[in-house]
């Protein structure tokens, strides 16, 4: 029976009087909420047990419910204190574009492949929450636990280091309680236990919690082999969000967690298929921060199917691919290099055909099928990659999530390729050719719209460009 | 027929309904959202439901400073900061279980407090954990449906009496999950038809059961949890209109041309679950023959918040993708809309329909223990053929 999870504290629970009711409530399957609606003599009948006794227990069991949730079924007329309020993220651009900040009483979720930069992101989220309220801080300390090694120390002492603004404000590494956890269990403890000692102890000090990555321990341990046990994890994820989302109402803290990404690879089909407005598929690209070609793409990717010849793969097909958009770069990049070749001798076209081929793999640009097996150098239209990536987690966590970030990397021409001066160098190290561009998405946020921030990573943390 | 509407409420003036201030959402709700009715929102992640209450709690205080509205929290806070306009009508209270929220709308109703308009954002989760905490207490599976209704019933009744007494609205803020989960499989009452001559006897109709596969489709969390199942009317009878929140592109030409413009927009689904609304003949219970309305909406640039589309007629997208495309006609049997998909749907075999004929006795027998306060007009609702 549910009594347990219903009132933890209740003195019913341990009282001998009643322990062969409860039994027989078990066995006979009647829920908490039964007892309360349904009549003394109709349980009596069900439990096998005498009117009394249930009757007793059921003013009992009223009691001890009302007693509960006397207070906290107070209506409050709403106040200023308890309403969430952003925390600055040391970047005023970025600062803005969340609409003020990383918000309290919420989860606030970063996702990206590795090497974006979502840790050095929450390592300045951590030295930005101690700044003066002022400066948009919150004067208060933070809590970082990493699922995957140590805190790099050395790291944030760099950032505290590179900024004025922090050297001033005297913030340091030690207002971040840091602990690391190797394995579930041992992040199950450190969430359900320490950390609610922690906050109780540091007396509403701490305003924000940091979890890199959440999903990590997840990932590797639980398995979904069935429709209970996807259900089960399901549930295991909703109670791990509620818990944090508990601690953030109760101290008024942001919580700030790290999600690694899965494959959601895109598969031809070769039977059509057309996808309707609520399915799945149809919306999940809108959840995850896909680019909107790739969304369009994949929606209509199997319908096209049934238009086309058979034997013919619409992916393939000229007029359906002008959904994706040119990789101008790339392009750009073949040109720039075959205009360097020619009229150089062959054996410099070995070494180039060399590197234009360390070059797709480089941009992550290779077309969607193998339309560029054959390719010749200048005259192909090259296509740039569907997106494929989706956090972990599924809509049981993304559901609990108030804002999503995509932290994303991808290349573009490097100077010298579009100012044309290859020529000039004479260099074909295809490391040359590109220049990282990297993008700060947010997906979907209750505080903001969406927006796209370009950054880069230096040695004073993230900084928008 | 309404649920428990007395005949002297029913002479006390019914206030305006509250619009959402999307004027298409309002006609599909027959102007707006109406008192002495529950409504559901529900939708993924990021689509707009938390706005669209926040934009409903604006609707109702502006202007009316007689108009008192209550937020009820679940576990995510409400964006209260949102909130730029006058709050001193605004009444929040933090709910975090099933039984406690039963309870909480057991002692409003005793304490006398009216509220015109209740919000009760992440109702759904506090639904989900109730069933996972009983099935990890060992409640058995197979039962777990049946209980999910009669609870669900219990608890909107509650509610019901509370909209009823006070002319309150209240408004379901749901999330949504994903589902292979087919209710028309094996969902009997949809296969069959009351013969209207007075007598009792089922029929089965001819229909085409489209099935598709490896689909998931995201439905309210109300529905697709740990406890689906097929019986879902029962409680879904005491919900006015479902709106179900989704993305889709603005523009009917995209990809098409050139000008690669992606532009997106809102579209609401607004399932008429009791027929209200558009004067159904008969009171489906099929979700995918539920009567549906189609609103787009967006956010204006100028004022920040949830507007119709004024959007060019030639270029509309329209939306076929609401509806499975197969829809009953007037005589029952099927007609399929997109004929290029005929193939994939199914045929039902008469041995299917026959173990299916069976099973009805034993779900009206489930139906009838479900509601523990005899509500002898609810029974009529859900069966009653003349609707």
């Amino acid at each position: 029976m549910d009594l347990y999870d219903e009132l933890p504290d209740s003195n019913l629970l341990y009282d001998v009087e009643f322990s062969s009711l409860l039994e027989a409530a078990r066995v006979f399957q009647v829920t908490v909420l039964e007892f309360l609606k349904l009549s003394a003599q109709e349980l009596a009948r069900t439990l096998q047990r005498s009117v009394v006794e249930v009757s007793k227990f059921q003013n009992l069991l009223q009691k001890d419910l009302d007693e509960q949730y006397g207070v906290l079924n107070n209506v409050n007329q709403l106040r200023e204190c308890a309403i969430p309020h952003p925390i600055t993220t040391g970047d005023i651009s970025i600062d803005e574009a969340l609409g003020g900040g990383i918000f309290t009483k919420c989860i606030t979720e970063v996702f990206g492949e590795s090497s974006t930069g979502k840790s050095q992101f929450l390592m300045q989220l951590s030295l930005a929450v101690q700044m003066p309220k002022d400066c948009g801080g919150a004067e208060a300390k933070c809590v970082y636990i990493t699922t995957e090694g140590d805190l790099p120390t050395q790291r944030i002492q760099d950032m505290i280091e590179s900024r004025e603004e922090f050297k001033k404000s005297s913030i340091s590494q030690s207002n971040i309680y840091t602990v690391s956890c190797n394995d579930l269990v041992t992040q199950e403890h450190i969430l359900n236990v320490q950390l609610p000692i922690l906050l109780e102890q540091s007396k509403g000090a701490i305003k924000l919690v940091i979890i890199d990555s959440i999903s990590h321990h997840m990932r590797v341990e639980l398995e979904s082999n069935s429709f209970k046990e996807s259900q089960d994890n399901r549930y295991y994820v909703s109670r791990l969000a509620e818990a944090l989302l508990k601690l953030a109402n109760k101290y008024n803290l942001a919580v700030v967690v790290a999600n690694q990404v899965g494959d959601k690879p895109f598969i031809e089909l070769t039977e059509p298929q057309r996808y309707l407005l609520s399915d799945y598929e149809y919306q999940l690209g809108w959840i995850v921060g896909w680019k909107d070609s790739t969304i369009l793409f994949r929606q209509r990717a199997y319908e096209e199917l049934k238009a086309s010849s058979p034997g013919i793969i619409p992916s393939q097909k000229k007029s359906f691919l002008d959904i994706l958009s040119d990789d101008e770069d790339h392009m750009l990049i073949e040109k720039e290099v075959s205009r360097v070749l020619n009229g150089e001798n062959s054996s410099v076209t070995r070494q180039a055909s060399k590197s234009t081929s360390s070059l797709s793999i480089r941009n992550e640009s290779s077309s969607v099928t193998d339309l560029g097996k054959e390719r010749k150098y200048i005259s192909s239209k090259r296509k740039r990659k569907l997106d494929h990536r989706v956090p972990n987690l599924g809509l049981s966590w993304a559901n609990y999530v108030s804002t999503r970030i995509l932290l994303k990397k991808s290349y573009k021409a490097a100077p010298v390729i579009r100012r044309g001066e290859l020529r000039v160098y004479g260099n074909i190290d295809p490391a040359s050719f590109w220049q990282v561009k990297r993008i700060f998405k947010i997906v979907y946020s209750t505080y903001c719209r969406p927006e796209e921030i370009s950054y880069s990573i230096t040695k004073k943390g993230i900084e928008s460009v | 027929m309404s649920l428990g509407i007395s005949l002297s409420q029913l002479i006390t003036d019914n206030p305006q309904p509250l619009s959402s201030g999307v004027s298409a959402l309002d006609d599909a709700l027959n102007k707006g959202f109406h008192s002495r009715s529950i409504y559901e929102i529900y939708g993924p992640p990021g689509v707009g439901k938390t706005k669209m209450g926040i934009q409903l709690v604006q609707n109702a205080t502006t202007g009316n400073s007689e108009r008192k509205v209550l937020w009820i929290e679940t576990h995510v806070s409400a964006p209260l900061n949102l909130m730029d306009f006058d709050k001193g009508n605004i009444f929040t209270v933090t709910t975090n279980k099933f039984t406690q929220l039963l309870i909480f709308f057991k002692k409003l109703l005793e304490k006398d407090e009216k509220y015109d308009l209740i919000l009760i954002s992440g109702f759904s989760q506090l639904v989900t954990d109730h069933i996972e905490i009983l099935l990890n207490r060992g409640y058995n599976f197979k039962n777990i449906h049946e209980l999910k209704c009669k609870h669900l019933a219990l608890i909107l009744t509650e509610m019901t009496k509370y909209t009823h007494s006070k002319n309150a609205s209240i408004v379901l803020l749901n999330d949504c999950m994903n589902t292979s989960f087919q209710k028309d499989i094996g969902n009997v009452e949809d296969n069959l038809e009351v013969v209207d001559d007075g007598s009792n006897f089922l029929v089965s109709s001819s229909f085409n059961s489209h099935r598709r596969k490896n689909t998931q489709v995201l439905r309210s969390s109300l529905v697709a949890n740990s406890a689906m199942g097929n019986k879902d009317n029962i409680w879904e009878a005491f919900i006015r209109c479902s709106i179900g929140i989704f993305w889709n592109w603005k523009h009917k030409d995209i990809g098409n041309n050139r000008k690669r413009n992606f532009e997106k927009c809102r579209i609401a689904v607004v399932s008429d679950l009791n027929g209200k609304e558009m004067q159904n003949k008969k009171r489906a219970t099929y979700k995918n023959e539920v009567d549906c309305s189609i609103v787009r909406f967006d956010i204006d640039e100028s004022s920040g918040s949830f507007k119709d589309i004024k959007a060019d007629l030639n270029n509309i997208n329209f939306d076929d993708r609401i509806m499975p495309p197969q829809k009953k006609n007037k005589s029952g049997s099927s007609v399929s809309i997109s004929p290029s998909l005929t193939d994939s749907s199914r045929q039902v075999s008469p041995e299917e329909l026959l173990l299916d004929t069976s099973l009805v006795g034993s779900a009206i027998d489930a139906y009838n223990k479900t509601v523990y306060e005899k509500e002898p007009e609810l029974e009529a609702i859900i069966y009653d053929s003349e609707g």
